[in-house]
């Protein structure tokens, strides 16, 4: 608002002024100097120059530098990996791969309420729901475009009873698309497969959520 | 008088002698929103819920907004309603709503919708404070249709309200007090004998009613709201279809003053089930019979081949019967296409019920009063029609006459003739023979003189009684009128089916139809029987149960509401009102064809062939006038007017199709104790 306001004020002047203002300018510009696009080497050496760059070539100076360094790596710790045999430290936060819980009882966790399904940002996730033959509430259909998710994690933190988790698993790379779309069975086999893991995350995290 | 006063620093009159006003209702007049849960316009004040608390100046304690009315009191007060006072007030009834409230939102289905969420999220404190045991109350049975779960009731008595006074069955209540409350039924498991029952699970402001048959499928936020109108029922109530993905999820009302006010059937309300069942059992292309019980599947371009060879063929006298749903372009085509056939033996399923009917006048089909202002009338006359029954819409407007008339001096009273039907109290029952219908047009009988004193009698007559007995609407006009001041217009004419007001609009009626021809083309109409002239039938539908096993050539058809050109098709209710329907397409087999789409290639295909010979014919025929004998009446007067709906659950093949509508149908019938399949079982919650 107030640079607008100034501008106004300034622009009112100008007008104002009109031709005077014209005039000066035209005195005042001239061409605009290329100095600063000029090469060093192009400009005449001056003596305090040479000196230092013959003396820099005598000694071998950056040569010696570059040494200290590289001895210095070579006797420090390493830090690269054998990735596919050993692996970097996960957050407990981490959001990997989908997996859908069970309870210790072996029944499974989700109850249908669509929250998962209303937050996606993505719309990856779609859900169709029945009552079972106990009454219960619960999903015949679970799916997950994986390609379409973006990873954000949303759906675990609308889930009311932790049933969707995004678990600590990133490799999950596969030949085809279609593979990538998982179902209710795909989603319930990770979850068994990751339940330690996910479990103790949790765990991990349970005074910040 | 008229009382001027403040809303928020909003200024507001309100004339005291034109209209009775609650300070909620000023509110809401002035574009102020006020949470309630117990407050619901079209019932009765109960005041219980206390959500409505305001502020009014001059006044001791908070008021609640529902059940004041704005008297001489209120001049030049001012009322708040967004003070802190009134904030904190409100937080306060939330949290004692909430103290027994279950927090099973997530497998509610109420969930979305609710009013409870919402008003805590706007209202409500955010923190709870009660770390008690919450009370649990026992799920309770309602039949097939509603699931109670009452645990989740906030005693607002919204569906204690409505079953009594606007549904007229007092099955519901509340027992207990305090801790104990609880609404339900007096004794254990009773049905709830209404056909409007449905409409507690949309008046629950929490989850304790929802519907089992939507049980647990959906949320409100994925739903597609789709036009649609209740073609069970000739007063054609605006719906609402929910729908996603193809498939129809729940039905909802349109709200709607004049016709339906908020309610709906439980006919229309539940009936969807059926589509899915109708896409498993149906087939998808066109079937020719070989033998008993044993088809050959055809081509379309086969099976039409057929069908002209059999239309054409000069031997045969072609009936068509419409079903009820049929829209008004198809009843358009099957006319054209019967009248360049050269014969006219058209009708509705519904036409079929008459022997006679004079549609020449629109009055005697189409009744200008549509009820709307039935508090001014001060005696109704039943002729014939059980409302409750054929209409359950129009029944709810008359039971709420005299409701509440002990304030109201001049007494109202009900007359009935033929079958008793459940009424009020107040309501004479006159006789269920001809013969007292010819004595109340002589005048004979008591009751003749209270219609002669009363100065806006209203009649009613059902369709059984023009069916069964030989007199006709104008007949029976003109005896009412001579006998007492009954205005012509206060004659209302109960018709059956969505379609006939338009059909008769068409011309689509024969007399004597059952006399017609040998061949049957029966275009999506079930509830008739084929008469034994009848050596071929061509069923043109969706499926069939009443004669199935007869059908020689069958041809698929969709339903009537994906059956029509462009987005929208008009139909016309018995009161001559207009109601659309949006499109909507649920089936899934790609052979299936529109019946109109047959229709436009059969015309097609007869504009080419010897066609113009018959339409010298037809020509010829319409130029012969008739002339009206005069005939004499005879009236067998021992016939009894008995109800033309024998159950009320089996009226039409989308009712007998789905489960849980039939199922309360026979409980009802047989006066059951109700199994209420799995929602009894208290391991689902």
């Amino acid at each position: 608002m107030l640079s607008r306001f100034v501008r106004t004020g300034l622009n009112s002047q100008k007008q104002e002024i009109g031709a005077i203002q014209f005039g000066l300018r035209s005195f005042q510009t001239s061409k605009p100097s290329l100095a600063r696009w000029e090469k060093e080497q192009d400009k005449p050496p001056t003596f305090k120059k040479v000196v230092d760059d013959a003396a820099t070539a005598f000694f071998m100076t950056e040569i010696v530098w570059g040494l200290y360094i590289t001895m210095g790596y070579f006797f420090r710790k390493k830090c690269t990996i054998n990735y596919p045999f050993e692996k970097g430290p996960l957050s407990p936060r981490f959001r990997g791969e989908h997996a859908l819980r069970r309870y210790p009882t072996g029944e499974e966790r989700c109850i249908a309420c669509k929250l998962c399904e209303a937050i996606c940002p993505a719309q990856a996730i779609t859900i169709e729901a029945e009552p079972r033959q106990d009454g219960s509430r619960r999903t015949t259909r679970y799916d997950i475009d994986m390609t379409k998710c973006i990873y954000c994690g949303f759906c675990q933190e609308a889930c009311p009873v932790d049933a969707i988790v995004e678990g600590p698993n990133f490799e999950f790379t596969t030949e085809t698309r279609l593979e990538l779309l998982y179902n209710k069975e795909k989603l319930l086999a990770n979850g068994d497969r990751w339940e330690t893991e996910i479990a103790s995350n949790i765990a991990a995290d349970y005074l910040y959520r | 008088m008229i009382i001027r006063f403040k809303i928020n620093e909003i200024e507001c009159e309100v004339n005291e002698e034109k209209e009775e006003m609650t300070i909620l209702q000023a509110c809401t007049a002035n574009g102020i929103e006020i949470p309630r849960f117990c407050y619901h316009e079209k019932l009765t004040i109960a005041g219980n819920c206390r959500m409505c608390l305001v502020y009014v100046t001059n006044e001791e304690k908070l008021l609640a907004a529902c059940g004041i009315p704005l008297d001489e009191n209120f001049d030049d007060e001012s009322i708040e309603t967004e003070i802190d006072e009134i904030l904190k007030a409100r937080e306060g009834v939330m949290e004692f709503l909430l103290i027994n409230h279950p927090l099973d939102c997530p497998i509610c289905d109420q969930g979305g919708e609710c009013d409870l969420q919402e008003q805590t999220l706007a209202y409500g404190l955010d923190t709870g404070r009660f770390y008690i045991k919450k009370r649990a109350v026992e799920i309770k049975a309602f039949g097939r249709l509603i699931k109670g779960i009452m645990t989740r009731c906030i005693h607002c008595t919204r569906c204690v309200r409505f079953l009594t006074e606007i549904a007229g069955v007092n099955e519901l209540g509340v027992l207990g007090r305090g801790y104990n409350m609880e609404i339900g039924t007096y004794k254990k498991d009773v049905l709830i004998e209404s056909e409007l029952s449905g409409n507690i699970i949309d008046l629950c402001p929490v989850g304790a009613l929802t519907s089992a048959v939507y049980a647990y499928k959906g949320r409100p936020w994925e739903l597609k709201n789709v036009k649609g109108i209740d073609i069970f029922d000739s007063v054609l109530t605006p719906i609402n279809y929910q729908v996603k993905g193809g498939e129809i999820f729940r039905i909802l009302p349109r709200i709607n003053d004049r016709l339906n006010e908020e309610w709906i059937t439980d006919k229309v309300r539940f009936h969807y089930e059926s589509y899915k069942v109708i896409e498993k059992l149906r087939k998808e292309t066109p079937s020719y019979k070989i033998q008993e019980n044993k088809y050959m599947e055809l081509s379309w371009k086969t099976a039409l081949k057929i069908v002209f060879k059999v239309l054409l063929n000069k031997q045969n006298k072609v009936d068509v019967i419409i079903g009820s749903k049929i829209n008004t372009t198809n009843l358009r085509i099957y006319k054209e296409l019967m009248n360049r056939l050269g014969s006219k033996n058209y009708i509705t399923e519904n036409g079929l019920l008459y022997k006679k009917f004079n549609y020449d006048f629109r009055e005697n089909y189409l009744n200008s009063n549509d009820l709307y202002t039935v508090d001014k009338n001060d005696l109704v006359l039943l002729c014939g029609v059980n409302l409750r029954l054929e209409s359950p819409l129009l029944n709810i407007k008359l039971r709420n006459i005299n409701f509440g008339d002990d304030e109201i001096e001049t007494v109202k009273k009900i007359g009935i003739i033929g079958n008793k039907f459940e009424w009020k109290d107040e309501s004479e029952y006159l006789g269920s023979t001809v013969n007292s219908m010819l004595k109340l047009f002589e005048g004979r009988l008591q009751y003749c003189q209270q219609i002669k004193k009363s100065k806006l009698p209203l009649v009613i007559i059902g369709t059984s009684l023009l069916t069964r007995v030989s007199l006709t609407i104008q007949e029976i006009r003109a005896a009412l009128t001579k006998v007492s001041n009954v205005k012509p217009e206060n004659v209302v004419v109960i018709t059956q089916g969505a379609n006939f007001g338009m059909a008769l609009e068409e011309g689509v009626f024969k007399e004597n139809f059952s006399k017609g021809g040998n061949v049957l083309y029966s275009i999506d109409s079930n509830e008739f029987k084929i008469s034994e002239n009848i050596n071929y039938v061509i069923y043109q539908g969706i499926i069939n149960d009443t004669f199935e096993n007869k059908i020689d050539l069958y041809l698929p058809s969709k339903h009537y509401f994906e059956d029509f050109d462009g987005e929208r098709e008009v139909y016309i209710n018995m009161f001559g009102q207009r109601s659309e329907m949006e499109k909507l397409k649920i089936s899934k087999g790609n052979k299936i064809k529109e019946n109109s789409m047959i229709g436009y290639i059969q015309l097609m295909y007869l504009n080419n062939k010897e066609i113009k010979r018959k339409e010298k014919e037809q020509k010829e025929m319409e130029i012969r006038y008739r002339e009206a004998p005069e005939r004499k009446i005879k009236i067998n007067k021992n016939i009894t007017i008995n109800n033309i709906i024998e159950n009320y659950y089996m009226t039409d093949i989308n009712i007998r199709l789905s489960k849980n509508l039939m199922i309360t149908g026979q409980n009802r019938k047989e006066k059951k104790i109700i199994e209420a399949g799995i929602w009894k079982n208290k391991k689902c919650i």
